[in-house]
């Protein structure tokens, strides 16, 4: 009996320190990332590998005064929060139609709608390109606005009617009786018991307006529309030989996600297995 | 219609019957216009011109009707096929992240200590941007990067390789990027689908004595099937849809087209190589149908083993 004891806890250690292996794995990245953006480019140079010789941060200063880091971060926050902001403004009603009010086309068009979910954002990319320019709206923020709330859509209206059926039914139908208008209903009753589903869209949507890179890229070319992403990608062109440079960006880039995950990754995780469980 | 006729339908509610159904009918209306609004003007229209454009030779300003000429241009293609044949490399990751993912997974569902924070952690790379993860994998690769440096001091020799510089190895470093970058997302939601299995079935198996690799393959495994084939169905997507950062980072699709896809050839076609716009809709819609065959095939097997 003591024998197997063993034998589990010996299997057992040896499968914990697999775990550990690839979440090292998984930390290496980052980790290298964080210790290089305090090496200079000599240290750098002389071995590509190590920790840096002293605490410095020349190299966040470098990058602090070579960019307008602030300006880059601020228009992808306006960019990301002005798009959240749209696609609840649309989805949000669309969401309460299909999950409480019953007509004969809803389930046609709800399906519809999240068959959208299919298309390629490189099928719309090139029409997008051109129309926008067409209507004078290329290299504005205007332009990725709406073509973010578009791309968002699908996704989000799904999520919120998934979680607006969840809102029980005689709720909203008391609510009517009582008088409750339209905006009553939504407002009072809809929005306060979908808040969960509702923050799940919101963090997921955040994060991938925050990370778009190719239509940032291909809407807008002036420089004061420049995202964090779209001024990532272009780093490597600058600084081909200051690695430690390029990783304190890198590092730069990546803590807004980091941050939004540690505080919100109930939500994250609750977003990514409700598409499973549908 | 006519209120009589309202009168005949409903009679036990009388004529508010009919009105609510079409108050109901307004009100639901005027809920998803906006919707409708965006979705017609910026995703199925802008859709329904890369289908035109896919028959016409357009720069942008001109456009010439040429038929199928893009269509058969690009059949004929032996690169078209090369850009197919990378995607499928990259998608042969699926089965090795399902393993990464499914063995993680059994560990954490045992509640080893700090089983939480390891699946954050899993998850932390998806939330990045792929252009981040792109080019830390590309400094990691680059001839004077450190992976070169650690296999030096370890006098690893035969593996110090410029790494991108040469197809197959580039490939290498994407395909590592892509499994880096996406297991978590196995490891959550497989953890989902296994808190969601009856607890009894493990205690039955724990009494007919069934070991860590039998738990992982006879019960883990079958049992976990619907999320498996969804967790297939959507990395393959992302794989044949969604690359563009990571390729743009490491490689840029070289060298040459050796680690191009067809969304990434979309891209160059399009923007780079003099705009060549109805050609790049016609692989767009290439590349719509192949996602599109994708997740009808999985849902019709998916709802046959439901069955």
């Amino acid at each position: 009996m003591r024998k197997i004891q063993n034998m589990k806890r010996r299997t057992k250690s040896l499968l914990v320190l697999l775990l550990t292996l690839v979440a090292v794995t998984t930390l290496l990245p980052m980790a290298y990332m964080l210790i290089s953006s305090f090496r200079t480019m000599t240290e750098y140079i002389y071995s590509p590998l190590g920790f840096p010789s002293r605490f410095r941060l020349d190299n966040f200063i470098s990058i602090a005064s070579g960019y307008p880091l602030l300006r880059n971060f601020s228009n992808s926050l306006i960019l990301s929060l002005v798009s959240l902001g749209l696609s609840l403004l649309v989805s949000v009603p669309a969401a309460y139609a299909f999950a409480h009010i019953p007509t004969r086309w809803g389930s046609t068009l709800y399906v519809a709608t999240i068959s959208l979910m299919m298309v390629p954002i490189m099928v719309t990319l090139i029409p997008r390109y051109i129309i926008f320019s067409k209507i004078g709206i290329l290299d504005s923020r205007l332009s990725l606005y709406l073509s973010y709330t578009a791309g968002a859509l699908p996704y989000t209206v799904f999520l919120l009617t998934v979680g607006f059926k969840a809102v029980p039914k005689e709720l909203v139908e008391s609510a009517k009786i009582d008088g409750a208008g339209y905006a009553q209903v939504v407002f009072n009753v809809i929005i306060p018991m979908g808040r969960a589903t509702i923050i799940t869209a919101c963090i997921l949507n955040f994060v991938s307006f925050w990370n778009e890179l190719v239509q940032a890229m291909m809407f807008t070319s002036n420089e004061k529309l420049k995202t964090i992403t779209v001024l990532v990608s272009t780093m490597g062109g600058r600084y081909v030989s200051n690695m430690p440079l390029i990783l304190t960006g890198l590092l730069i880039a990546s803590i807004p996600m980091i941050v939004v995950y540690v505080f919100f990754q109930r939500y994250i995780v609750e977003g990514i297995t409700m598409g499973a469980s549908k | 219609m006519e209120p009589s006729a309202t009168r005949v339908i409903s009679p036990t509610h009388g004529p508010s019957g009919r009105r609510r159904l079409r108050h109901d009918n307004l009100t639901a209306f005027l809920s998803v216009l906006p919707m409708i609004a965006f979705i017609l003007a910026i995703t199925v229209y802008p859709t329904l011109n890369a289908l035109f454009h896919s028959f016409t030779k357009w720069d942008g300003i001109h456009v010439e009707f040429i038929g199928l000429d893009n269509y058969a241009q690009i059949a004929k293609d032996p690169r078209f096929w090369q850009l197919l044949l990378n995607t499928l490399i990259y998608v042969s990751t699926v089965p090795v992240q399902i393993l990464i993912a499914l063995f993680i997974m059994v560990l954490l569902y045992e509640k080893l200590p700090g089983w939480r924070f390891f699946r954050s952690l899993f998850y932390l790379p998806n939330v990045l941007s792929p252009i981040i993860i792109g080019l830390i994998f590309r400094q990691a690769f680059m001839w004077e990067g450190p992976i070169n440096a650690f296999f030096k001091a370890n006098h690893l020799n035969w593996l110090v390789l410029d790494w991108l510089s040469k197809g197959p190895t580039a490939m290498g470093v994407i395909l590592i990027a892509i499994i880096w970058n996406n297991f978590g997302y196995g490891v959550v939601l497989f953890l989902a689908g296994a808190t969601m299995i009856d607890p009894c079935v493990f205690e039955a198996a724990l009494l007919d004595g069934a070991n860590w690799f039998q738990k992982t393959f006879r019960i883990f495994l079958p049992l976990l099937g619907r999320v498996i084939a969804f967790f297939s169905v959507t990395t393959i997507i992302w794989i044949f849809t969604g690359l563009f950062g990571l390729i743009f980072a490491i490689t840029k699709g070289g060298p040459g087209y050796d680690t191009t896809t067809l969304e990434y050839m979309i891209y160059l076609n399009a923007f780079k190589a003099g705009g060549k716009m109805g050609y790049a809709c016609a692989l767009a819609v290439y590349l719509f149908v192949i996602t599109f065959g994708i997740s009808r095939i999985s849902m019709l097997v998916t709802d046959r083993s439901d069955r």
